[in-house]
């Protein structure tokens, strides 16, 4: 099916479809969705304003028979940073839209009368009045979805958060049985989508062609390439790592590394840790009857996902990812997995980001709301966000905010973003990608504890403060995986067997056409991120907003007694030149 | 044996299924020979850790306080009573 741009405009409940502009048939994901925003969005608009846009584009494979590839990038300026944003997922969602010939849809404008649910199908574009939804919890909404527009539909949605223009809110998409557990949840693109009116859209999957290939042979051949890797790999393999524990599986190794931060960012390790690690959640899905491994989206073998369910096995919550754990957990002195999972069911309803809530519950407990360790008082906290109360207000804008209204100055964010699951002091390379990528504070914008701590994709010593190349090749290729719309796991065995990497080059190369190798990664990924860097300048970002927070140089941190020491000029050297 | 120190080894994701426990005391004055004695008490663990020439494999990460053996001395390291030893498979996430 030829591939169109669907351009929604809410002011004028008009959809119309595009053809592809020469310039971007060879872009999806991330690199087409920074490449919309940059051309067609003023840098210096109000992110919830009549000149945002939101866009939506699945990756390059995304909707074939590539392995681990359902993945859809959400860009858009975000309220948060103030900056470009593109916030990734993983749903089935992704795979439909590009199975509709979708490349990539734009949503534009402001719905004058109330929220807008779209019907997206092969039929065309439906505007249905999507008011009866509001304030409805996302749990329910997505039961009350499934059974009005089928079981088998995709959905996004946003939640109550984002109706109240929340810089912490995110999009939230179905996982495989219908649950609102899968979030393109960072930057605030929720609120971009309440302010267009957008409140869900549902994807029609009856009668869904198929994506097609420029160069099947070649498609195949890589896709079988990348297919033995990820099979092989310690990590991504049947019963590897993944599989096993989930990706909460890094709460031991963080913690051993002195990297874990907790009671927001104040001390690396803590010996409760374990009460909370992948190995002992494993161990409660199994006696609870809960699913490990599960997958986010059909034709995923890494599966790294799971179904986590109250002690006796009923309210399902979806996935407890590594970072939501860290957020909602250790990094608020929480070690109770039952509270950490009542507390990220509540982000999920709501329609919160969990990292960001995780580090505003943090600052509230350092600005003295609460203590640390109360999880009780933590519940507490998201019903005043669900009741929309004056503290329920102030906490919903995310930590930096929480932390200007409380008079906090231990603030872990950048760009107004908060930190996620790694302090920067005990590994340093993750402080450079911090500080410099431009979504903000993202650790899957260039993930260098893989060399630092795990030992994959090379070997680098975590506490060195000479990272500025380490972090800049890696968010290139973070940039070209997130076009291609290959999960940012496949990385893992991409990086470490050179023939799954070459795989993955062809399985693009088989749906677009092109003659890509291996060494153009670097170059594409380089493009992408002085796209995004750009709109930034523009939107009036400097060096300066490059900066960790000042507490990260002044403060030691325990237990390896280290602050963050990578020079300043480092920081400005990654987009400045090649290392 | 007299002389050298007891170690506490903390082993973590799948390297506990062969031991059944997550904690082991051991002998041993540096990495090396903690990795033999563990080997040695634990047949089942040997393949888990170390390649057919009996190197420790590349993928295992031995911590001793926190520090990666391959940023202090190697399999040289040294370790004693005091020292807080973790042993881990290739683990990641994110």
């Amino acid at each position: 099916m030829q591939r169109r741009i669907l351009r929604v405009n809410m002011t004028n409940r008009t959809a119309t479809f595009e053809e592809v502009p020469s310039d971007y048939r060879t872009l999806g994901g991330r690199g087409l969705t920074s490449t919309i925003v940059a051309d067609e969005v003023p840098p210096d608009c109000h992110p919830l304003g009549p000149n945002n846009k939101l866009v939506f584009a699945p990756g390059i494979v995304t909707g074939t028979s590539a392995p681990s590839s359902g993945r859809l990038s959400v860009g858009g300026k975000s309220p948060l940073t103030g900056g470009i944003k593109e916030s990734n997922v993983g749903s089935r969602f992704a795979q439909t839209l590009a199975r509709l010939g979708i490349q990539a849809m734009i949503v534009e404008g402001q719905a004058k009368d109330g929220y807008q649910l779209l019907k997206i199908g092969t039929e065309g574009v439906e505007f249905v009045d999507g008011r009866r939804w509001s304030g409805k919890g996302l749990y329910q909404a997505y039961e009350d979805l499934r059974s009005e527009f089928g079981e088998d539909a995709d959905i996004c949605g946003v939640g109550v958060v984002s109706e109240r223009s929340a810089t912490n809110s995110g999009l939230v998409f179905n996982d495989p049985e219908g649950r609102s557990s899968r979030y393109a949840g960072r930057g605030g693109l929720g609120a971009v989508a309440a302010s267009r009116g957008l409140k869900f859209i549902v994807l029609d999957r009856s009668e869904l062609p198929h994506v097609d290939y420029e160069d099947k042979e070649t498609f195949d051949r890589g896709r079988q390439k990348l297919v033995n890797g990820l099979r092989q790999h310690d990590v991504t393999k049947p019963d590897g790592a993944l599989a096993s524990y989930g990706t909460n599986v890094l709460i031991n190794i963080l913690n051993e590394a002195g990297g874990l931060p907790h009671r927001n960012f104040s001390t690396g390790r803590e010996e409760l840790a374990e009460l909370v690690s992948g190995e002992r959640k494993a161990e409660l899905i199994k006696q609870r009857g809960g699913t490990r491994p599960h997958a986010c989206h059909p034709g995923c073998i890494i599966r790294c996902s799971e179904i986590w369910t109250k002690e006796n096995g009923k309210d399902p919550v979806g996935v407890l990812e590594y970072e939501s754990v860290w957020a909602l957990g250790p990094n608020c002195g929480i070690y109770d997995l039952d509270l950490i999972g009542e507390l990220n069911r509540a982000c999920n309803d709501l329609g919160l980001d969990t990292i960001e809530m995780g580090n505003t519950i943090a600052v509230a407990m350092e600005g003295g709301l609460l203590e640390f360790g109360d999880g009780e008082g933590a519940l507490q906290l998201m019903e005043e966000i669900r009741n929309g109360t004056p503290q329920g207000l102030m906490l919903m804008h995310g930590a930096k905010f929480a932390g200007t209204a409380l008079g906090v100055t231990r603030v872990p964010v950048v760009k107004g973003q908060a930190m996620p699951a790694y302090d920067p002091r005990a590994v340093k390379g993750m402080g450079v990608t911090y500080a410099t990528t431009p979504m903000g504070a993202d650790h899957t914008a260039g993930y260098t504890v893989a060399p630092e701590i795990m030992g994959v994709g090379g070997k680098a010593d975590p506490l060195a403060a000479d990272k500025g190349a380490l972090s800049q090749s890696l968010q290139r290729a973070t940039a070209v995986i997130d076009s291609a719309g290959y999960c940012l796991f496949t990385a893992f065995a991409v990086l470490d067997i050179p023939e799954a990497l070459e795989g993955m080059v062809e399985t693009v190369n088989g749906v677009l056409g092109t003659s890509l190798t291996v060494d153009d990664i670097d170059g594409l990924g380089k493009k992408i991120l002085d796209v995004e860097r750009q709109f930034n300048k523009k939107a009036g970002f400097t060096d300066v907003d490059d900066r960790l927070p000042e507490f990260m140089r002044l403060e030691k941190l325990p237990p390896h007694d280290q602050v963050f020491d990578v020079a300043d000029r480092q920081l400005d050297q990654v987009f400045e030149e090649n290392h | 044996m007299p002389g050298v120190p007891t170690v506490t080894v903390r082993l973590f994701a799948r390297l506990r299924t062969p031991v059944g426990s997550g904690v082991v005391s051991l002998q041993a004055g540096d990495i090396r020979t903690l990795v033999d004695a563990l080997v040695k008490r634990y047949p089942a663990l040997r393949s888990e850790l170390v390649d057919e020439s009996g190197e420790l494999r590349g993928t295992i990460k031995v911590m001793v306080n926190g520090r990666n053996v391959e940023f202090l001395q190697g399999l040289s390291t040294p370790v004693g009573e005091e020292d807080a030893v973790a042993i881990f498979p290739l683990v990641a996430g994110g």
